[in-house]
């Protein structure tokens, strides 16, 4: 898929994961390259600039296999832009699929 | 790739960035390529998946400059700023520019004028002086040292004169900066 085109959305797809409680670097990345193709390096800055921006917090918490993982958790910040974004992305995605549909016709 | 290539080739990228964030952001690498490892992945497969190092640190350098832009909009917005500026700035604002930078402002200016004025009726005496020695050639010794010594005292005067309007400009800039300052976020 394009570039460009995807990076637009992946912040949205980042916090939803995280809106669906913590997660570690790893499993955000896995979830979302099993379903997108994307390179697993992807998540990272996006995670990177999510902190930066006060959405999401991070902390360390002991795994049972091996040294500690971090965690990274939506702030209430981060809950508000998500459900701005997603609304956002509902309007868009709705309006891009009326025009493809007026196509077709 | 293994992974100490991988993360070495990543901090090469990464170069511009400071040391902290670039040793922040290995950490992540590193503890993702570990992770791989327990998933039953090798270093190689690890190091394919995650993309081209420089591709990655291309990633890392536009969030770092978006982020700025993004939170200083959002400290902006965080901010439930009054458009109108309090009763209290605005007197605050009126009566320091009226009573103090104006007044100030002025009798700076008149001070600077004044030098370089001054400055000039020096350069042209000593001018002169040197000028009426070369022409009869008489005076000589004294006519010659009472000229050079206006000369240098003119060229230190201009000097004096040069970062006194220099510090003049910026002081000017900098006090309608912060009163601006003032004037939006308030005391």
């Amino acid at each position: 898929m394009n570039n460009q085109f995807k990076k637009g959305v992946l912040d949205l797809c980042v916090l939803t994961i995280l809106g669906k409680g913590d997660s570690y670097g790893y499993d955000v990345a896995d979830t979302l390259s099993r379903k997108i193709q994307i390179s697993d390096g992807t998540v990272y800055p996006i995670l990177r600039k999510l902190a930066s921006d006060g959405l999401v917090s991070t902390y360390l918490k002991e795994s049972k296999n091996g040294p500690p993982r971090k965690y990274y958790h939506l702030t209430d910040q981060g809950r508000e832009k998500l459900t701005l974004y997603r609304q956002e992305w509902d309007e868009f995605s709705e309006a891009v699929k009326g025009i493809l549909e007026d196509e077709k016709t | 790739m293994t992974k100490k290539e991988y993360l070495d080739k990543l901090a090469k990228e990464l170069g511009s960035m400071s040391y902290n964030d670039v040793k922040d952001i290995l950490n992540d690498i590193e503890e993702h390529f570990n992770e791989s490892m327990l998933a039953g992945k090798t270093e190689e497969e690890a190091a394919a998946q995650l993309g081209d190092p420089k591709d990655l640190a291309a990633d890392y350098k536009e969030g770092m400059s978006l982020p700025m832009i993004l939170s200083k909009k959002a400290q902006k917005e965080a901010k439930p700023k009054v458009k109108e500026p309090s009763s209290g700035t605005v007197m605050f604002v009126v009566l320091m520019t009226v009573f103090v930078a104006i007044p100030a402002w002025f009798t700076l200016f008149g001070i600077i004028l004044c030098i370089a004025l001054a400055e000039l009726a020096v350069a042209l005496g000593s001018l002169a002086i040197l000028a009426t020695f070369w022409s009869y050639g008489s005076f000589l010794v004294s006519g010659l040292l009472l000229g050079l010594t206006l000369l240098f005292l003119a060229i230190f005067g201009y000097a004096v004169c040069y970062f006194s309007i220099k510090y003049f400009v910026l002081g000017t800039k900098w006090y309608i900066e912060s009163m601006k300052r003032v004037w939006h976020n308030g005391l």
